[in-house]
Formats: structure tokens, C-alpha cells, sequence
């Protein structure tokens, strides 16, 4: 029977605590700021560091890319460099031959440029021609162009203006269609100049540029001055094609990034006009570019799992936080019936004295009537018994509906209330009659400009009755119990003093304490103070106790005017 | 009857006002010579100046108290028998008004017979108390 009270108690709570509107909202406020803070504490600076994370990542990428493109094309120009010299080494070699005499005989030009090819495969021919510019020998695959005339060959009017000793030109079809490029060099004999020329295969060169380890992941172009193609991978362009950038002229090297995040390096040939170009090859850019997806979505992942961590404890956190809540009102609810019980002495004596007066009145009123007693009343002379009958229902049916409103079952209704008027309601209703009688003279000093306060009425009705009745306890035989309301701007201070016994150090620091009495057993549950406590604190407020053993004791209430 | 009423001396002390004037009514409509007083102080006024035989006295009141008052009388008027009339009707106040000499506990509301034969009861016992030195009252009710 008695489990089964305490469970409707319990699910009677449970429903208040899920259906009421306020809590309902005051549940989500907190659960919302306590995502806000999480969030705050966490996320802001998580979310921080991964951008500024992501910004350095992508700065380092970037650098490392240029810097590698660099290099590359520093390096591979230096390749090619290095190549042309040793050509044209090779071929002013061969050609500042003493010995050689003029005309040449085909067999000492196939001699020729049998040590030529020697020295490297990419010479593909050698012929020579004089200031007629008729190829007078030739020794190579080409029998054909042996007698052709090189009148019209912009190389050949270079050679002969200039003062270097050879030129190179640029990667040309010419007559036997495919690319190559020719050294012309000249050497005077018998003060006559003969010019020697050779065609060279460049693809030799750049099959072994594109066939390094470290030019795995770049294309590699090379451009000449005006931009055009000498050397380019057919998924790029073709020689003698413009190039999609004409690297600037007055660097050495440089690099280039493009709208799409495309880098392209440059660097210059030190022997001709030459440029080598390199450029990230699109399976490259795209694994960059995966790279930077794949860390977006982790660090979006880490961060939306981390939110949702913060949503489920949050959650946690509220629910922890009802669950205290719904013990804490448990706890109250008792407490509030042990206050009930501890009342019930002076309620007894409050009904009992007007029954007694309702009875004895009837009694009279039989005598009156009764003809043992030969009364003369009149029923004229019933009227003062009558309305002493009245009155005294009338204190029975005051008291009933005090005990009603203190017992009542809607909690934690904030409202406008002015404490004074609670403090009168509860003391002339509850109070000052047995005060009285057990010569204790409660005094009032309520301040009346104190303002009004959003309170829960039934709450701060539990916590002064306690007071009052801890109190009222406390004074023996006699004595006084003075309650005083004062305000400033914030806060509203009711302070509750007796001159009882006062209550000794040691255990001043136990009486918050649940369950801590010193009345006598059957008397006091210990519950009166701790769940004050509770109770000015859900309120937002403060109760301190001062006390001076054998002086009496103040209980000080602080509650602030907004909440 | 109503002869020997009259000569048993009553004084009801009470703080309810209302009550301790119809109940003097009623007792005297059945023949008691009653003096009210409405607190304690009143009442110690009143057993200095006229002997009682019995007094009924309300416990909870202002100013002195039922059992200060009793206290007192029991030690001032060892003769007197005090029959307590309470709203409070639990076994501690029996327990402790008893200890300090009370004849007994009557809760309110009262029951005007049972006040009467209880008074009656205390009455007897005053008498059987004073039977060596107040012959004269002894004859009144033989």
C-alpha cells in the first residue's frame, strides 16, 4: 500500500516534471546552453585549428609543388644545356682539324661523321657547303640532299654574318619531315669558309629527359623564344605548335600558377634560346587535389562527429539534471509532508478549541430547552450562542483552507507575489494563535516599498514554516520571533530571528544537512533545512544561518528581485 | 443533587472566552458555584483570596501556562485537585500533567456529564485528602 503511494507520488512527479510547459522550456534553455557552451569550449577552437590547419597544409603543399617544379625545370634545362655544349663541342672539335684540307672527299666526310656519331647518336648527318651555299658533301642517311642549295636557310645568313663560330637553330620539319635541328659551324681554309652543318635527333635527348625517376609525375616542354613548340609529349602539344604559355623572358626561372591551380616552371637555356617547360601532370594535380578533399572530409567528419558527441551529451547532461530534479521534488514532497505532521500538534489544538466551543454552545442551548433546569430564555437569547457557533466554524473553515493551500499540489508556479503579505498570510493564519499561547510574540518588521518577486509562493511558504517552526522550538519558555523584510536593487532579504537557545559551532556546520535533527525522535525528520536549502537555491538565492548558543538565531534569506 | 453541588468550589481557568463563559453557565444551571479566570495569572489571583475545591484548567494559554499553573497550585494548595482540559489530547500530556499531580486529562470537546461525574471523582478524593482536618465538610456529604 504504501510502495504503491510512493509510486503515484513518483509518477505523479515524473508527470510534472515531462508535461509542464515551464520545465519543459527551462529543460531546453539549459540543454541549448549547454550545447552553446560545449560548442564554444570545443568546437570554436577545434574549427580554428582546422582552417588554420587546412591554410598551412595547403601553403607547405603549395611551396613543396613550386619548389619541386622548380628544380625539375631547372634541372632538366641544365640536361639539355649541357647536351647542346657537348654537340657543339663535338662538332668544333671535328671541325678545327689541321689536317683538313678542302674539298673534302666523301670518304674523309663519311669518316667524319663516323667519329661524330661516335660521340653521340643524336647526329643524325654531316655536310658541308661553302659561301655558295651549295651542300658540296654530305655524308649521312639523306643522299638526296647532297647539291642543295642553302641560299634561302635563315641559319645559313646567320652563320655567315655573325662572329660566333656556330649557330643553332630551332626544331624545324624541313626536307626530310620530322623534327630535328641543325649546328652550323664554320672554319676558314685557305681563306676560303667552308661551313660545315649537322642535323641532330632531339628526341634522343628528351626520351632520356621523360625517362628520369624525378620527372615521373611532370610533362616536359621546351619552348623556343617565340613560344613555340621544339619538344612537347603528344598529350600536350605538337612541335611548332604555339605553346599555352610563353614563359616571361627577363627571369632565368620562374614559375606560374594558373586560375585552375595548375603550376607551370620555367627556366632558360644558357646555350640558345631555348626553354624548358614542366608542368604537373594531370594524375598529379588530381592526387594533390584528392589529398586536400580527403583532409576537408576528415576534418568534416571529425568535427560532425564531435557534434554529435556534444548533442548526445548534452542530452545526457539534461536528463541527468531531471533525474536530480525528480529526486530533489521527491525529496520536498516528503518534506513537505513531515512539515505537514510537525504542524499537525498546533492545527489539532486550532480545530480542537472551536469544536469545543461549538459543542459546549449546543450543549447550552439542550439545557436551555431541557425542563430539569425550568430556563426562562427566550429564543431571543439564543442569538449570541448562535453566533458563537458560527465563529467558530468559521476558524475551523479558515484553518482547513490554509492547510489546503500549503498541501497544494501545483508546484513550481512562478509568480508575482509580494513577500510581505505572504509573510502576513502565514503568520496571523498559521502561527501568531499558537505563538500566543506558548508565549512566544512573533514581531514584523516588513519594510513595505520592497518590490515584488517571480517566486514559487508554495515553495517559500515550506521554507518559512520551517523556520517559523524551528523557531518556535527553539524558545522555551518564552521569548520572541522577529521576521523583517528589507530590499535594495537586486535582492530581497527576509531574516528570520528567535531568541531561543542558539545553536552551538559544531553543529551549526550539520544542520543543512539531511536528515540532521536534535529533536526529539518522532518530533523532527531532519528534512526542514536541507530542503530549504535546496529551495532557496533552485530559487536562486542564498540561506545563511548565524547563531550566538543561549542568544538565539538568525536564518537569512537572500533572493534575487530578477530572475 | 443540586445541594451538594453547591458547596464544591470550581474554578475554570481558560483563555477561550466564548467557552469559559457558557461553560460557568452551564455549571452553574446545575448548581456548582464557579469562578472563571481567563489566563493563568488570573487564576493564581483568584486562590489567594477563596479555597477551591477543584480547578479545571486549560493547558495551552498565554502568558503562564496550563502546567505552570498547575505546577504552582499543586505546590501552594497541596488540597486542591486539578482536572486539565486540552485540545491536545496525547498520551504525553497525560504522562507529564499526571506526574506534576493533575486527577486527569479531559480532551476537549467536552462532554458535559463526563466533566460532572469527573469532577465528582475529584471531589471524593479532595475529601478523603482533608478528611482529618475539615470534619465539617465530611458531615455536608455523608
Amino acid at each position: 500500500m504504501k510502495n504503491e503511494q510512493d509510486a503515484n507520488i513518483k509518477d505523479n512527479i515524473n508527470g510534472d516534471i515531462n508535461d509542464n510547459p515551464i520545465l519543459k522550456k527551462m529543460y531546453w534553455v539549459m540543454r541549448r546552453n549547454y550545447i552553446v557552451r560545449l560548442l564554444l569550449i570545443y568546437m570554436f577552437p577545434l574549427i580554428l585549428l582546422v582552417v588554420y590547419f587546412q591554410y598551412q597544409y595547403n601553403g607547405l603543399l603549395t611551396k613543396s609543388r613550386e619548389h619541386h617544379l622548380m628544380s625539375a625545370a631547372e634541372g632538366q634545362s641544365r640536361i639539355l644545356d649541357i647536351f647542346i655544349k657537348e654537340r657543339i663541342n663535338n662538332i668544333i672539335n671535328l671541325i678545327d682539324n689541321p689536317s683538313l684540307s678542302y674539298p673534302i672527299s666523301s670518304q674523309e666526310l663519311n669518316k667524319m661523321f663516323e667519329k661524330l656519331h661516335k660521340d653521340s647518336d643524336a647526329f643524325i648527318d654531316l655536310g658541308y657547303l661553302d659561301t655558295t651555299s651549295i651542300q658540296k658533301g654530305y655524308a649521312g642517311p639523306l643522299q638526296f640532299l647532297e647539291k642543295k642549295y642553302y641560299k634561302k636557310e635563315k641559319w645559313y645568313d646567320e652563320l655567315i654574318n655573325t662572329n660566333e663560330r656556330y649557330v643553332i637553330t630551332d626544331i624545324y620539319l624541313g626536307l626530310r619531315k620530322t623534327p630535328h635541328f641543325t649546328i652550323g659551324a664554320k672554319i676558314i681554309i685557305n681563306k676560303k669558309t667552308i661551313i660545315f652543318k649537322t642535323s641532330l635527333d632531339p628526341q634522343k635527348i628528351y626520351n632520356y629527359m621523360t625517362s628520369l625517376e624525378k620527372s615521373k609525375d611532370i610533362h616536359i616542354l621546351i619552348v623556343n623564344n617565340s613560344g613555340y613548340y621544339q619538344l612537347a609529349p603528344t598529350e600536350v602539344g605538337k612541335p611548332m605548335k604555339l605553346s599555352f604559355y610563353i614563359p616571361n623572358k627577363s627571369l632565368n626561372i620562374g614559375i606560374k600558377e594558373t586560375k585552375d591551380s595548375r603550376f607551370y616552371a620555367f627556366s632558360w637555356l644558357a646555350s640558345l634560346n631555348w626553354a624548358v617547360i614542366v608542368k604537373e601532370k594531370e594524375d598529379t594535380v588530381k592526387s594533390y587535389f584528392n589529398l586536400k578533399i580527403e583532409i576537408i572530409i576528415a576534418s568534416i567528419i571529425f568535427i560532425a562527429f564531435l557534434f554529435f558527441v556534444i548533442i548526445y551529451r548534452s542530452k545526457n547532461i539534461v536528463k541527468v539534471e531531471k533525474e536530480k530534479d525528480m529526486v530533489l521534488l521527491q525529496f520536498e514532497q516528503a518534506s513537505k509532508l513531515a512539515t505537514v505532521g510537525e504542524l499537525a500538534a498546533g492545527i489539532a489544538h486550532e480545530i480542537g478549541n472551536p469544536l469545543n466551543i461549538i459543542a459546549n454552545e449546543v450543549g447550552i442551548m439542550q439545557d436551555y430547552s431541557n425542563p430539569k433546569f425550568k430556563s426562562t430564555k427566550t429564543l431571543q437569547d439564543m442569538n449570541p450562542h448562535y453566533k458563537k457557533i458560527i465563529s467558530a466554524v468559521y476558524r475551523i473553515k479558515d484553518i482547513n483552507k490554509k492547510l489546503l493551500t500549503f498541501v497544494s499540489q501545483k508546484d513550481n508556479e512562478l509568480r508575482e507575489y509580494n513577500l510581505n503579505d505572504l509573510i502576513e498570510d502565514l503568520v496571523s493564519g498559521f502561527f501568531e494563535r499558537e505563538m500566543k499561547v506558548d508565549n512566544i510574540e512573533i514581531i514584523r518588521k516588513l519594510n513595505h516599498n520592497i518590490p515584488t518577486i517571480l517566486t514559487d509562493s508554495n515553495q517559500l511558504r515550506q521554507v518559512l514554516i520551517n523556520l517559523l517552526t524551528n523557531a518556535h522550538d527553539a524558545i522555551k519558555p518564552s521569548g520572541k520571533i522577529t521576521i523583517s523584510t528589507n530590499a535594495n536593487t537586486d535582492n530581497i532579504c527576509i531574516a528570520v530571528s528567535d531568541t531561543g537557545s542558539g545553536i552551538s559551532q559544531d553543529k551549526l556546520r550539520k544542520i543543512f544537512l539531511p536528515f540532521y535533527t536534535t529533536k526529539p525522535v518522532g518530533k523532527g525528520t531532519g528534512l526542514g533545512l536541507s530542503v530549504s536549502y535546496s529551495i532557496i537555491k533552485n530559487l536562486g538565492g542564498t540561506i545563511t544561518v548565524d547563531s550566538k548558543p543561549g542568544l538565539g538565531t538568525t536564518f537569512t534569506i537572500i533572493l534575487p528581485v530578477k530572475r | 443533587m443540586n445541594s451538594m453541588y453547591e458547596n464544591i468550589q470550581l474554578l475554570i481557568v481558560d483563555d477561550e472566552l466564548d467557552f469559559l463563559d457558557t461553560i460557568t453557565e452551564r455549571m452553574e444551571l446545575r448548581g456548582f458555584v464557579v469562578t472563571k479566570a481567563p489566563n493563568g495569572e488570573a487564576a493564581l489571583e483568584a486562590v489567594k483570596t477563596k479555597k477551591y475545591d477543584i480547578a479545571i484548567l486549560d493547558l495551552k494559554m498565554p502568558g503562564l501556562d496550563g502546567k505552570k499553573v498547575l505546577e504552582i497550585l499543586k505546590r501552594e494548595h497541596t488540597n486542591i485537585e486539578v482536572v486539565i482540559l486540552t485540545a491536545d489530547g496525547s498520551s504525553d500530556v497525560a504522562e507529564e500533567t499526571s506526574k506534576l499531580g493533575a486527577f486527569c486529562v479531559i480532551t476537549k470537546p467536552i462532554d458535559i456529564e463526563k466533566l460532572i461525574s469527573v469532577i465528582i471523582l475529584a471531589y471524593e478524593s479532595r475529601l478523603k485528602k482533608d478528611s482529618g482536618f475539615l470534619k465539617q465538610d465530611f458531615e455536608i456529604v455523608s
